[in-house]
């Protein structure tokens, strides 16, 4: 009962009340998310369609064969990999949110907070060198995120794409000699994108509960490590109330899908 | 089996003299049409709206109409492959309806069919089956008419299951993919008792003889027959639970021509030996001239004809059988005849029209038939007809 | 009305299987993980060198799935002839390892096993009988879908508490939504054929109707997705273990092991690849297994059921 006022009890993990503790952390999940979503999207479907076209080809097996390795990466291990190449290595990308010097500006009183993501606040301030530096604590993350999911969209956008191929329209469209490039853009493409749409539900589930490792390999305070720890230490009511709030979002991003098949699909918006 | 009342008033046709195997008795069937988040039900198609026909032992009724006209759903629901709305089908002289209902439902519908209006005083019987029931009724009370009518249900439905058996259309979907022929003909028998397991192999093989195919083709599988053989052996699995009716739907519909006749005599001459009763749904009136006694017309789930099948093709007394026995080619190039060309198409089963269903198609529509439902009746012997000005056209 | 697809077919896929260089490929890890995993005790045998008994032998392991410390230096060590893999907090990666595809197999087998039964059962009835159950069971399943399943799977694992079965426990509850549903669509369509409803008029119990009629034309896609599974299910135990919340301490684990990593790996910047061999082999072990389970999972769609593709 008290969880439906938004009282959702006491966090040790994070000292302080669930709600308080999530809604302060959430937005740190919501850039990395964010920032993953425009490689997985961009990156997965343009491959898709790539491989789709040149079916059977070197191009379509190569990517094929990435896509499904990428897939049986576990996240947690290609995390571990991008840390010890690109911090113990190389040292670009560091863990955590921010630099501690950037972190100190960043808590100061007359920094303002407008969205509380980190690198859009910076803009924000006009401090270009705190952009950078939360950019360049971002990138780790939003690679290892975006790496796993983006050989999923590709392989449903592929098949997808396969099949409108090879329907009676696409076939019409060539004979009559539409060039090959509008094949695939117009006619084609548009309608390999509703199953796509349908399975961004899953992604932002994935996306979103991908964090929770992700977050706790690269220190990142956001709401998935939280929960983590919450978890190891037993605290239950961090666990459910995070639990919960990313059920929330989850139906809610289910709830924007359905309203994009609708813009995608006009058969949908006619009935 | 039937009580001698029943027959009394019968006896001025010869046809009526013969036992009445099958009854539906205003059989409706709806079903719903849901949408929303709620999946409310917005509307019904009324695919079978108040059919009554009756089956005679030994004959061959035809079933006939355009797709979408509810035959098909006529058989579904006699099977009680679907449950029906209201309406009644009676077997044998017994009352069917509530055989597959569970036994609180059963007996909710014994209550209300029977019970409350053999309790009034004023009661009169209207049909033997009331009588029969209210003889026990009185005899044995309400327990003892429950107890005949819905104790033992699953013994009931089983002898059920035996008596109607049907020949489906698809030779392609009707048999099990991942079946052996002799599975799939012994599974029936064997799960009723009607042989041991150490028959099987003998009773296979002796039902696919006698439809026409080696026995020793019982070990194979059904895609290693062709269109017409499977359809031989969903005959022979229907014929393996020796019953009394066998509904055909659109039996023959998929198979080429050559072997449709080769079916069909193979139907009529089983049916000569195993003395059984044909419920033959079909759109094809040439096939329906062809096998049957006695033809049914039905039209947007309700029946407009029905006569023996001569009267029926010599004197079509409803518009829609006669513009559909125009449609029927006639091999003869000298032969001239009138074309009926129906206008428009058949209506909604959601939104069936005003009065009578065929009056927005009916090239002799009065104004009173968009205004008043005809009811069948008998305009001649054996002939009932559902049209305000039967023989019009 | 199309015409099903009949078993004659099945020697022409399996040759198909075997033209398919990711088949084999799939196949061949798989073979190879099996055998590793059968012949653990002969490859890393599960003994302590640190204790010896009375005749100067090494002692049994009780339980050769917990690796036995053998250096009391937490540092890892890099590999050697003695601990090819190297180790790390004292115990030798190489038995982890090795150990470890027993436990990959255990947990995955089990898992997958049971969510797919259950989701069979309820999909099965929700599909066969329709109406208000169907209407039910659906929405329960939605419910289940609408929470992320690593997280689900923590919230039960903290209330049961920590360990391997609870852990699995956690998996199967918030596991078997994929295969109720895809076995419940796939009735709905074989439901309508006319077998089915020969076999209904022929007066079949419905429990022999979808056991005989309806499972065998249904079942194959959802084992083909089962084994598709296997490999997520396989990463979302170790990454439940690498949060610290699965498998216990020094079990032959390979997300716990890469759990040890961690901290050494946050703690060196700048400092080369010093640990490398501390993610390398568990990471790769456990990249192999999945992938091997993918392929497999792949191949096998793409020659029995070209729909999916």
């Amino acid at each position: 009962m008290n969880a439906l006022q938004g009282d959702l009890g006491w966090s040790q993990v994070g000292k302080e009340p669930v709600l308080k503790a999530i809604l302060g952390r959430f937005p740190y999940t919501l850039e990395l998310a964010l920032y993953a979503l425009f490689p997985v999207v961009g990156v997965g479907i343009w491959l898709g369609v790539k491989a789709a076209v040149k079916r059977d080809k070197f191009l379509d097996h190569f990517i094929r064969i990435v896509a499904i390795i990428g897939w049986s990466f576990p996240d947690f291990v290609f995390g571990l990999l991008v840390l010890m190449i690109f911090y113990s290595v190389l040292g670009w990308f560091p863990p955590g949110n921010l630099s501690l010097w950037a972190e100190q500006i960043v808590k100061s009183p007359n920094y303002l907070k407008v969205t509380h993501l980190l690198t859009i606040d910076a803009l924000i301030n006009g401090r270009f060198d705190i952009f950078l530096d939360a950019l360049r604590h971002i990138v780790g993350p939003v690679i290892t995120l975006s790496f796993l999911w983006w050989a999923y969209l590709l392989r449903i956008t592929r098949s997808s794409m396969l099949e409108v191929l090879s329907k009676e329209y696409v076939r019409t469209a060539r004979a009559k000699g539409v060039p090959e490039r509008d094949v695939i853009h117009k006619h084609a493409k548009r309608n390999a994108m509703i199953p796509v749409v349908t399975v961004a539900g899953a992604m932002v589930i994935g996306l979103l509960s991908g964090t929770v490792i992700i977050e706790v390999i690269f220190n990142r305070t956001g709401i998935g490590q939280l929960a983590a720890r919450a978890a190891v230490e037993l605290d239950y009511a961090t666990v459910l109330g995070t639990t919960l709030f990313y059920s929330i979002i989850l139906v809610l991003g289910n709830l924007i899908i359905d309203i994009l098949y609708a813009v995608f699909d006009p058969r949908v918006r006619l009935s | 089996m039937m009580n001698t009342n029943s027959t009394i008033n019968r006896t001025f046709s010869e046809q009526k003299k013969q036992e009445v195997l099958l009854r539906i008795d205003n059989l409706v069937k709806y079903f719903p049409i849901r949408a929303g988040v709620f999946k409310r039900i917005v509307a019904w198609v009324k695919a079978v709206d108040g059919v009554s026909f009756e089956v005679y032992k030994g004959e061959t009724v035809g079933l006939v109409g355009e797709s979408g006209c509810g035959k098909t759903t006529v058989g579904m629901t006699l099977l009680r492959l679907y449950e029906p709305t209201s309406g009644r089908i009676i077997v044998d002289g017994e009352d069917t309806t509530h055989y597959f209902l569970p036994k609180w439902k059963a007996k909710r519908y014994v209550e209300k069919v029977y019970l409350s209006r053999f309790k009034n005083n004023n009661f009169q019987p209207v049909d033997e089956l009331d009588r029969k029931y209210f003889e026990i009724f009185k005899n044995n009370g309400e327990e003892g008419l429950l107890e005949y009518l819905i104790g033992d249900l699953e013994e009931k439905r089983l002898k059920f299951r035996r008596d109607i058996q049907i020949v489906f259309q698809d030779p392609y979907s009707s048999l099990n993919p991942r079946m052996r022929v002799k599975n799939i003909l012994a599974e029936g028998p064997l799960a009723h008792g009607l042989f041991r397991k150490s028959e099987a192999l003998d009773r296979v093989g002796r039902a696919l003889e006698e439809v026409g195919i080696h026995p020793t083709h019982m070990y194979r599988f059904p895609h290693e027959f062709s269109g017409g053989q499977r359809q031989r052996i969903g005959i022979a699995r229907a014929l393996l639970m020796n019953p009394k009716l066998i509904i055909a739907d659109e039996a023959v519909a998929a198979l080429d021509v050559s072997i449709r006749s080769q079916v069909i005599n193979l139907m009529m001459d089983l049916q000569k030996e195993h003395n059984l009763t044909y419920l033959f749904i079909s759109h094809d009136l040439s096939l329906i001239k062809y096998i049957s006694s006695r033809v049914v017309v039905m039209y947007l789930g309700k029946v407009v004809e029905t006569a023996k099948k001569k009267d029926l093709f010599e004197e079509p007394l409803h518009p829609y059988t006669k513009a559909l026995m125009s449609a029927i080619p006639v091999p003869n190039p000298e032969y001239k005849k009138q074309r009926i060309i129906l206008q428009g198409d058949v209506p909604s089963p959601v939104n069936p029209p005003k009065g009578c269903y065929f009056h927005p198609r009916c090239p002799v529509a009065k104004p009173i038939c968009s205004q008043e439902r005809p009811e069948l009746r008998e305009v001649k012997p054996e002939h009932y007809v559902a049209c305000h000005f039967p023989g019009s056209l | 009305m199309s015409e099903p697809k009949p078993r004659s077919e099945f020697r022409r896929m399996m040759r198909k299987l075997l033209r398919n260089p990711s088949a084999i490929l799939g196949f061949s890890l798989l073979a190879f993980f099996v055998l590793v995993a059968i012949f653990a005790p002969y490859i890393a045998e599960p003994v302590n060198p640190q204790m010896l008994d009375e005749n100067g032998k090494p002692m049994r392991l009780d339980n050769p799935y917990i690796m036995p410390v053998i250096t009391w230096s937490s540092e890892p060590i890099p590999p050697s002839k003695e601990h090819p893999f190297g180790m790390i907090q004292g115990r030798d990666i190489f038995y982890g390892v090795v150990w470890g595809t027993r436990t990959a197999f255990y947990i995955g087998l089990t898992v997958t096993l049971i969510s797919t039964a259950v989701g069979i059962v309820i999909g099965s009835i929700s599909g066969y009988y329709g109406g208000w159950i169907d209407e039910i069971l659906m929405r329960i399943t939605d419910v289940f879908l609408s929470i992320p399943f690593l997280l689900a799977a923590m919230v039960l694992t903290t209330i049961l508490g920590n360990g391997l079965d609870k852990v699995m426990i956690a998996m199967v509850v918030f596991g078997w939504m994929g295969a109720a549903r895809l076995i419940r669509a796939n009735i709905l369509q074989v439901k309508e054929e006319q077998f089915v409803l020969a076999a209904k008029a022929l007066g079949i119990k419905d429990f022999f109707i979808i056991l005989r009629h309806i499972l065998p034309n249904t079942i194959f896609p959802v084992l083909i997705q089962a084994s598709m599974r296997m490999g997520s299910l396989v990463i979302t135990a170790a990454g439940l273990s690498f949060l610290g919340l699965g498998a216990p301490l020094g079990y032959a684990d390979w997300g716990s092991m890469l759990n040890f990593t961690r901290n050494w790996i946050l703690g060196t910047s700048g400092s080369s690849m010093t640990y490398w061999y501390a993610v390398f082999y568990p990471g790769m072990a456990m990249v192999l297994f999945v992938l091997a389970w993918n392929l497999v999972g792949d191949a096998l769609r793409d020659v029995f059921d070209p729909r999916l593709k």
